[in-house]
């Protein structure tokens, strides 16, 4: 065929189909440079369109030959080109295709389908598909091609008189044969036994709507469902499987599936599957290669670039799916924290920024050494996230890390710290906030006696007796001496002749509101006695210290 | 212009292809239900007068389905290509009950040199019962019949229903490149018979399984098997028992691919549940040769090690490191295609994995294609029939009723062997 003779175009008829698959050639060139709904790209379509249709109407087919770098129309060349990578009887041919019909009725959506392929072929894995396999997905049918078999071009008839040769038919069986029990034979199949009579008639059980059912059954089992449904094969079988050679690639396979899944947005099926490996994982008999692999598996799972997505994805989640995405994040390994961070960092969604935290938190819980890197980042706002997340971590081993920031210049990072500190709960954390009750920022100190009352450390009286004896105790803000008071009462009963001194006014000099201000100090005292002094306090002439110890009273009292 | 509904992204197309299968499902169904009404029309006009009760009632069912069909489509366009129907532009998948309707009305449209049938929202009833009556009387003899069709139906007055004639083929360059159909069969059968040996003795993963190639044959596998389904069928009787798990597996893939094309499923999952179906067993690449040619019964422990063939397969296939629908695919055929739809068979899930219905429908193809090719058993084959009859006393049980109906349509009696025999005894009946 590819000897056969050739000319230019001479007629009206050759013309048309020589302007024809010029016009099919720049929208192939258009395809790679403009995206879909590029004008140019459109107008140059419309125009193949137009052309392609107006000659099907009269002629009804367009058969074209194609070969190396040409296009022939009976045996007219309507296109030639020597540039192999642009050249559109090039990519054609390489790819099998030898001949190339369009039929009359062809839809510009078919036509549109086709040059797509065209497209898709050019940037093709050429180990995954070619042109002629991404043209059969699409299933043409107004454009019909024919295309050689490449991989059968070797001596095909050889190989075919072969395998022919070496094949037999069923009845030339000759030889032993000795007796083989039916039953085993069905074992090895999974069957069982069935010696009960046969009630089924093939005829009767084929109904339309139960192949209806079936077919909708196939077609619905979507790319999500079956990466759903390998992933529980796969751990299946790493569950059942003893051999340690493949047990890393399995476990590889399902990690790539997993983060096939999170790309879906499938975050319950994923979360199933990393909750699956860690179980996996903590089998007491689990080898330390096996576990290494798994811990490598979910590792991978925390690369940048799938945090990323999720950190995208945050900004416009659904309500519902948040909590998903949550305990997906929660199973993550410690080396996903430093995407994480980066995510937290740039995310305006203060729900997302939560969510995030808690994640975080989580992941950290036992190792929060993981953040010690972002608390010297110049955006406070972030400090301050990184902060929180230690507190939520609840681990002590976070509060060296908070001495790093405690003297941070931005007051609401100091807050933080000391809020913190109160998550945390641990004793451990009284010396810092006994630096941190002396900030200059009245918010820093109001948050750092609650994390005092949090922590409940006896010790803490050595910090805020001084602080009320001091000579600038009398100059806070109401609020914040009873909040003093407060927290020096919940110290304990040690706390108590203190406060009564303060009370009385046998102590120092205090005014009658500061007086009262200790009442509420009292009033947090554990003990059974705290009522019955209240009470005899309520008896008081002063009026302020009168009304503070019954207010007092009023919220102790059931 | 059509080129915004598309996108380059390749899930969000995949999953359009979807949810547009879904849809088109049901508008194809509802054009295939249109055609069997026409032929019933077209049956009964060939013995009735057109004032025949049944005959008007047949042209009122055939007008409702029309009606149904232009609620959703403007136009409605049948298409005869490459021996198909095609509805506006698509192909109309071939079920069990669509089979012998398509075969039928390809060859009378054919004949009369119709290549297309178009109807629109001016057709009435009565223009139905003419066509239908033109469509019988035509003389088939006439020198041009389509000519003689267009003039009796613009005699007729017929409305809303357009014809046009089929296309000539170019046929010089068709000749030069087409195959005939018994030829493209056994192309077919060889590449796939390539195909499975190389994944067998290079190791699948090994790099020397090329995916392009493996979608090359299995497409023409499918395509062999939608245009000339008895070619193909006619290619599982060739055995060669040195090589029985490539000949068994190859086997299974053409059975698995007529009974799906049955169900009217989309090419694109034919060529799916092919690929899946041609490396079901590719886990016995693992297992010794003495059991898988074991002459006798296996013991216990042999039995035990010839089950993980199942596992060995997944393990095998996630080799591949790719997770295309294909793939995954293959990964559950492999690891289901010996579970029951009770949850007994192996390996044992305790109920956690239940086979899909593509996993169903080789396990009934692989039980039938092993009964009936003698393998290493060294036994001789159950007959078509013995292998059904054990096919059927486990439908709706261990294997899935409806499929087991249409694989035993699927094999009919026209594909009976030539080389077995019904009155062949049972494996245990060896000389």
């Amino acid at each position: 065929m590819q000897n056969s003779p050739s000319r230019m175009a001479t007629s009206k008829k050759e013309a048309n189909v020589t302007a024809i698959v010029k016009k099919m050639a720049m929208v192939y060139k258009n395809l790679r440079t403009y995206d879909l709904n590029n004008p140019v790209l459109q107008d140059s379509f419309k125009s193949l369109y137009g052309a392609l249709t107006s000659f099907l109407d009269v002629h009804g087919l367009l058969s074209l030959l194609v070969r190396p770098n040409e296009i022939l129309y009976e045996s007219v060349v309507v296109y030639s080109s020597e540039e192999k990578n642009e050249s559109l009887a090039f990519n054609l041919y390489k790819d099998g295709i030898r001949l190339l019909s369009f039929r009359e009725g062809l839809p510009k959506r078919e036509l549109m389908k086709f040059m797509i392929a065209l497209n898709e072929a050019r940037d093709a894995d050429p180990y995954q598909a070619d042109l002629v396999t991404i043209l059969w997905e699409k299933d043409l049918s107004y454009i019909t091609y024919r295309a050689v078999d490449i991989f059968l071009e070797d001596d095909e008839s050889q190989d075919l008189e072969q395998l022919l040769g070496r094949a037999s038919s069923d009845q030339q069986l000759t030889g032993a044969q000795p007796v083989v029990n039916p039953e085993l034979l069905l074992r090895d199949l999974g069957l069982s036994d069935k010696s009960q009579p046969r009630r089924f008639a093939f005829k009767r059980a084929v109904k339309e709507a139960d192949i209806r059912r079936i077919a909708r059954e196939i077609v619905n089992e979507d790319y999500v469902t079956k990466l759903r449904r390998c992933s529980r094969i796969c751990i299946q079988i790493l569950r059942l499987d003893s051999d340690d050679m493949t047990f890393n690639r399995v476990v590889g396979f399902v990690g790539k599936m997993c983060d096939w899944l999170v790309h879906e947005k499938e975050f319950l099926a994923a979360c199933n599957i990393v909750s699956d490996l860690r179980s996996i994982r903590d089998l007491p008999d689990l080898s330390d290669q096996r576990r290494a692999s798994i811990d490598e598996t979910i590792e991978k799972l925390g690369n940048s670039k799938t945090m990323q997505m999720i950190g995208e994805y945050l900004n416009t989640i659904p309500e519902q799916q948040a909590e998903e995405v949550y305990a997906y994040l929660t199973l993550m390994a410690p080396n996903s924290v430093g995407p994480l961070c980066e995510i937290l960092a740039e995310c305006e969604v203060r729900k997302a920024r939560y969510l995030l935290c808690r994640a975080i938190s989580v992941i950290i819980k036992n190792k929060p050494e993981e953040l010690r890197p972002f608390l010297s980042d110049g955006r406070w706002y972030f400090v301050r996230n990184i902060v929180m997340i230690l507190g939520m971590a609840g681990n002590p081993e976070a509060i060296p890390l908070l001495y790093q920031v405690v003297a941070h210049p931005e007051a609401r990072v100091r807050r933080e710290v000391a809020r913190s500190l109160g998550r945390i709960g641990s004793p451990a954390g009284t010396r810092m906030l006994g630096e941190l009750v002396n900030d200059p920022n009245k918010m820093v100190r109001m948050a750092s006696l609650t994390s005092m009352r949090q922590i409940a450390d006896p010790e803490a009286r050595h910090i805020i007796e001084p602080i009320i004896r001091g000579k600038g105790f009398m100059n806070l803000s109401p609020d914040e001496k009873r909040e003093f008071m407060r927290t020096y009462g919940s110290l304990g009963s040690e706390s108590l002749d203190l406060l009564v001194d303060i009370v009385e006014g046998s102590s120092q000099n205090f005014d009658e509101k500061t007086r009262a201000m200790a009442v509420y100090g009292i009033a947090m005292i554990p003990g059974d006695e705290t009522p019955s002094i209240l009470t005899a306090i309520s008896n008081s002439y002063d009026g302020p210290i009168r009304y503070a110890a019954l207010e007092a009273l009023a919220t102790i009292m059931p | 212009m059509d080129f915004e509904s598309t996108t380059v992204d390749q899930k969000q197309s995949n999953a359009e292809e979807h949810a547009l299968s879904t849809a088109d499902l049901n508008l194809l169904r509802q054009a295939a239900q249109f055609l069997g009404r026409f032929r019933v029309l077209v049956k009964l006009a060939q013995t009735h007068e057109r004032h025949n009760q049944a005959v008007r009632e047949a042209a009122e069912a055939l007008y409702s389905a029309l009606c149904d069909l232009l609620d959703e489509v403007k136009v409605a366009r049948f298409d005869v290509v490459n021996d198909f129907i095609y509805f506006n532009g698509t192909r109309i998948g071939v079920g069990t009950s669509e089979f012998d309707l398509m075969q039928y009305l390809v060859e009378q449209m054919t004949l009369r040199n119709i290549g297309s049938m178009i109807l629109d929202d001016a057709v009435e009833p009565e223009d139905l019962l003419c066509f239908a009556f033109v469509f019988t009387q035509l003389d088939l003899g006439h020198k041009d019949p389509f000519d003689e069709l267009l003039r009796l139906m613009a005699l007729e007055g017929i409305a809303g229903i357009a014809v046009s004639k089929t296309v000539p083929r170019d046929m010089n360059l068709y000749e030069q490149l087409d195959h005939p159909p018994k030829e493209q069969a056994k192309r077919s059968f060889i590449s796939a018979l390539r195909l499975i040996r190389e994944a067998v003795k290079d190791g699948i993963a090994q790099g020397k399984v090329n995916p392009r190639k493996i979608k090359r044959v299995i497409e023409t596998i499918v395509d062999t098997i939608i245009s000339d389904e008895r070619s193909m069928l006619a290619l599982t009787a060739i055995r060669n028992y040195d090589e029985y798990t490539y000949y068994h597996s190859f086997n299974v893939c053409i059975y698995s691919i007529a009974l799906a094309n049955r169900l009217g499923l989309p090419r694109k999952i034919l060529a799916e549940i092919g690929a899946a179906a041609l490396f079901h067993d590719i886990g016995k690449t693992d297992i010794p040769q003495s059991i898988l040619n074991k002459m006798g019964n296996l013991t216990e422990e042999e039995w035990k090690s010839l089950q993980q063939h199942t596992i060995a397969g997944v393990k095998h296939l996630t080799q591949l490191k790719r997770l295309d629908s294909a793939t995954l695919q293959s990964i559950i055929v492999a690891f289901c295609h010996h579970l029951n739809m009770d949850s007994s068979g192996y390996p044992q899930t305790m109920g956690t994995i239940k086979p899909d219905a593509i996993s169903r429908i080789v396990r009934i193809v692989d039980i039938y294609e092993a009964l009936t090719s003698a393998r290493s058993y060294r036994m001789k084959p159950f007959s078509k029939a013995e292998a059904l009859e054990v096919i059927a006393k486990r439908a709706g049980t261990e294997l899935d009723a409806t499929l087991c109906a249409v694989f035993a349509e699927t094999i009919g009696p026209e594909h009976e062997s030539s080389s077995q025999s019904d009155s062949a005894p049972k494996g245990s009946q060896g000389p």
